[in-house]
């Protein structure tokens, strides 16, 4: 709470002229005493004065995140310690009109390198009550996980469910703006929105394999397709039964690259070189593909219980010329349940993912405990069951937001 | 390509609208909102990613910079972001050691207007919930003959006014539920409704 200015001096004065009066009578005060005592009181709020300054500036510097360290037990790879990431989060902010928002993610790869990354960069305007403007790099605004439930203290199991992942069924970025707020539905109901317009995303084409692979959406500076993408969220909240249902949409142009283990002279894609070359190149804008996104998501809590689920689907167009012509649909789903038993700090959480590219299916059921020590400081560990390529694994994470 | 032209100017049309045909900004810095709404705010939305948050935790300064920012994220509108603001900004300095000493001038007078019943309506129901069972984690169970309730009032006084820790919640109860506003003689009346009621 913060402690009024006026009432601290008001209190600070009545302390020192009881105390000088406790001592000496109205009469015997001299002149140069009330003087001296009035120096004092007057020297005492520039103090209070002072020392309130850091509470209310114009402008505000402010560093928040998420770090995570993990165990990783695999029935093939071994036992493994592992850093996972560590993600400052920067603001500044000037009084409630503009925020700058950054968050850089550290991470550390298996042969001890560390790659940073910048997973967002926006300068927000705090339009009017109902909407803010968001430029730059940002989370993207479809679906819930990728924008609000990754950061490993929020996510109640150490991994990611399958299909939400980066450039798996989830967009995770782009580079654009968008414009998002609140409102309320009469009495009884919140509404949250966002639109947003970007630059897009890309396809990896897997010309041996004459199959899409994935989608790139680390939110990429060049609009290689010249098509921009564009559409939003809309979600609507219940709070007296802690219900929220949202529903994504976008659609727009993709590029497409093509990786290829054998040099093909009639490729028509650009091949992926690590280049933007190639993403600017009058192919990769020839060979734009339709893209489409549907999304809807659902949270609903009831005493210390925690449901959640989401299904979110890109489909990118056919396309004769292209190695992979056929129209693709990339889609991914998972449902989670987690239980606090209350009052203690335990919890459990199981869930069940699945993602699909085209003709590949991957499963994942993964169950767990967590001891939450603080809001923000959890301990988890988890069994994790997958269908797919990988291992069935046990993961200890630690995971601290700050 | 004219659609999708038509389309963006649509899309920028709307961004237009809903920048010109909504209310103002407080110009008032930094910002104060209405502590009693910003708990049923703060009860309510903050749960729908994460562990509800203890005010505790940071700095009133530190509060401004991350309400704006879960403005974004959460989509909240400005105003329940100003009140759950103050809300978070009462709750962070939450108990306070019980003074022995009795102040000849404390406010024994309820506010005009306002029964028991009401400022637990007001103030109250955002966490202990309409029936007294609690509605966040921690929250007593008013109607457990052997709980909370069971306790004396000049020690539930006590917790009223100075705030109370539970075992198990997320948070303390700040003081006076973190209305400053509310007076010894309110809360008198809302620990009545609380016997009478539960």
């Amino acid at each position: 709470m913060s402690i009024s200015k006026h009432a601290l001096t008001k209190t600070l004065l009545s302390l020192a002229i009881a105390s000088a009066f406790s001592t000496q009578s109205v009469a015997n005060t001299s002149d140069q005493e009330i003087e001296a005592l009035w120096q004092t009181v007057e020297q005492l709020q520039q103090q209070v004065a002072e020392a309130s300054e850091w509470k209310a500036p114009n402008s505000l510097i402010h560093m928040a995140g998420y770090a995570d360290v993990n165990y990783v037990m695999n029935e093939s790879t071994g036992n493994s310690f592992q850093v996972g990431s560590f993600a400052p989060i920067f603001h500044y902010q000037y009084q409630d009109w503009v925020m700058l928002e950054a968050e850089v993610a550290f991470e550390v790869m298996e042969d001890g390198s560390t790659e940073v990354n910048m997973e967002y960069f926006t300068t927000d305007f705090f339009i009017n009550d109902h909407a803010v403007l968001v430029m730059g790099k940002f989370l993207s605004p479809l679906g819930q996980f990728r924008q609000n439930i990754h950061p490993s203290w929020i996510n109640k199991l150490p991994s990611a469910p399958n299909g939400f992942m980066h450039d798996q069924a989830a967009p995770n970025a782009d580079v654009g703006f968008q414009v998002r707020g609140g409102f309320k539905l009469g009495s009884s109901l919140n509404g949250n929105y966002a639109v947003y317009m970007g630059n897009g995303v890309a396809a990896e084409v897997n010309a041996d394999e004459g199959a899409i692979e994935m989608i790139e959406s680390p939110g990429m500076n060049i609009d290689g397709d010249r098509g921009k993408n564009y559409g939003g969220r809309f979600g609507i909240f219940h709070p007296d039964s802690k219900f929220e249902m949202g529903l994504s949409w976008a659609t727009g142009k993709i590029s497409e690259m093509e990786t290829s283990t054998t040099i093909n002279p009639g490729a028509t894609a650009p091949v992926i070189s690590g280049s933007t070359v190639a993403f600017a190149s009058e192919t990769a804008f020839e060979n734009a593909r339709d893209w489409d996104f549907i999304g809807t998501d659902i949270t609903w809590r009831f005493g210390g219980l925690d449901i959640r689920a989401e299904y979110v689907k890109q489909t990118i167009g056919a396309l004769a010329v292209s190695a992979a012509p056929e129209k693709t649909d990339v889609s991914a789903y998972y449902a989670q349940a987690a239980y606090r038993f209350l009052p203690t700090k335990w919890e459990v959480v199981a869930r069940t993912s699945q993602y699909d590219v085209g003709e590949m299916s991957m499963k994942k059921s993964t169950a767990g405990v967590n001891y939450i020590f603080a809001s923000n400081i959890v301990a988890k560990l988890a069994y994790e069951s997958n269908d797919g390529a990988d291992n069935d694994r046990t993961l200890v994470q630690f995971a601290y937001g700050f | 390509m004219k659609i999708f032209n038509l389309s963006i100017y649509a899309l920028m049309a709307t961004a237009g609208l809903l920048t010109l045909s909504t209310t103002a900004q407080s110009n008032e810095w930094p910002p104060t909102g209405d502590a009693s709404n910003g708990a049923k705010v703060w009860s309510t939305n903050c749960g729908r990613c994460h562990n509800i948050r203890d005010g505790k935790e940071l700095r009133d300064d530190q509060w401004i910079s991350t309400m704006y920012h879960m403005r974004i994220r959460a989509g909240l509108t400005g105003q329940d972001t100003r009140d759950v603001l103050s809300f978070m900004q009462a709750s962070n300095n939450a108990t306070k050691k019980p003074s022995k000493r009795v102040s000849k001038n404390a406010n024994t007078a309820a506010t005009a207007g306002l029964t028991g019943e009401a400022i637990y309506a007001q103030t109250c129901i955002a966490c202990h919930g309409g029936d007294g069972k609690g509605v966040v984690p921690g929250a007593p169970n008013f109607t457990d003959k052997s709980g909370r309730l069971s306790k004396t009032d000049e020690h539930l006084m006590n917790s009223l006014m100075n705030g109370f820790q539970s075992p198990g919640s997320p948070m303390a109860m700040p003081p006076k539920g973190g209305n400053s506003a509310l007076t010894q003689g309110d809360l008198e009346n809302v620990l009545k409704y609380l016997r009478e009621t539960f």
